[in-house]
């Protein structure tokens, strides 16, 4: 690759494409910390039987789900 | 051989039938002391102050019983809702300032998604470290379940035999207005203070852990 290829590569990042690659890699961690609540709501709902569980469940799941569609969202729509 | 097994059988109902009767007794001393207090089952305060829920815990023992299950006062949670609150409204409030008019359509819509979902995980986070922060106090021990974050949970037990005095701390505007405050309870183990913060109705709480230790002690000395 010469000088001039280089320059060409460069010259196709814009800023908006750079701020979406940011975007993605962000939501990426964000879900990886939204499975980690899923987790973590299994291990809170265990300590004390309640009937809120099962709705504190479904919150973190559909937390989940969301995060992930928002991956899906940000790489098609930006 | 017979012998044997009718031996061990009839040991095994003689601990059966001595499980009932610590049972019942149970059962019986504790509707006493509730009765001494003024209380009986009820579910208060969004759940901050239930007398004997009908509700498991981990490590819940066969014979043991839920007397009073505790939560911080749900006025305490005031500060994060009107947090949530005004995280809800400030993408409406930033963007019509128009700061954000340079930036393509599509960026603020995902950015507002983004932001709310933050809202949404923050909010159930601290939702969560309440409700699943509990203070029990059953009867034979004390349980203190505490989420400091989203990785670490602490239990920490004292048996009711084991507990000094138990104490109680209130004070300040707030705390005297909606009825709250500090319940703590000293042990002689290394870990010496188990304690509920900003408790419904301390008093009644004291009162009944005192009670429920004392009439294990007067148990203990009839050699029981």
């Amino acid at each position: 690759m010469n000088q001039i290829d280089l320059i060409d590569l460069i010259s196709k990042f814009t800023l908006f494409g750079v701020v979406k690659w940011m975007c993605v890699v962000g939501l990426l961690m964000y879900t990886v910390f939204a499975v980690v609540i899923v987790r973590q709501v299994g291990v809170m709902t265990e300590a004390v039987e309640d009937d809120v569980n099962g709705i504190i469940s479904l919150f973190a799941w559909v937390h989940l789900l969301l995060a992930i569609a928002l991956v899906i969202l940000a790489i098609a729509v930006l | 051989m017979v012998e044997v097994y009718s031996s061990s059988a009839s040991t095994g109902s003689a601990k059966s039938a001595e499980s009932v009767s610590r049972k019942d007794w149970w059962k019986k001393v504790v509707d006493e002391v509730l009765e001494k207090v003024g209380e009986e089952p009820r579910r208060a305060m969004m759940g901050a102050f239930c007398v004997r829920p009908d509700q498991k815990f981990m490590t819940q023992q066969e014979d043991e019983e839920i007397v009073l299950l505790l939560r911080a006062h749900p006025i305490t949670n005031i500060g994060w809702v009107l947090l949530v609150i005004l995280m809800l409204v400030l993408p409406s409030v930033i963007l019509g300032t128009g700061v954000f008019a340079a930036v393509p359509g599509k960026f603020i819509l995902v950015g507002k998604l983004v932001w709310y979902l933050v809202t949404l995980m923050y909010a159930m986070e601290r939702f969560m470290f309440w409700y699943y922060s509990v203070f029990i106090v059953t009867n034979e021990r004390i349980v203190d379940i505490d989420f400091d974050n989203l990785m670490y949970r602490q239990i920490t037990y004292a048996n009711l035999n084991h507990i000094e005095e138990p104490e109680e701390t209130t004070g300040g505007f707030l705390r005297s207005m909606f009825q709250y405050g500090d319940v703590s309870v000293t042990t002689a183990s290394e870990k010496p203070t188990l304690e509920a913060n900003a408790v419904p109705y301390p008093d009644k709480v004291v009162d009944i852990i005192s009670r429920l230790a004392e009439e294990l002690e007067k148990r203990r000395e009839r050699g029981e």
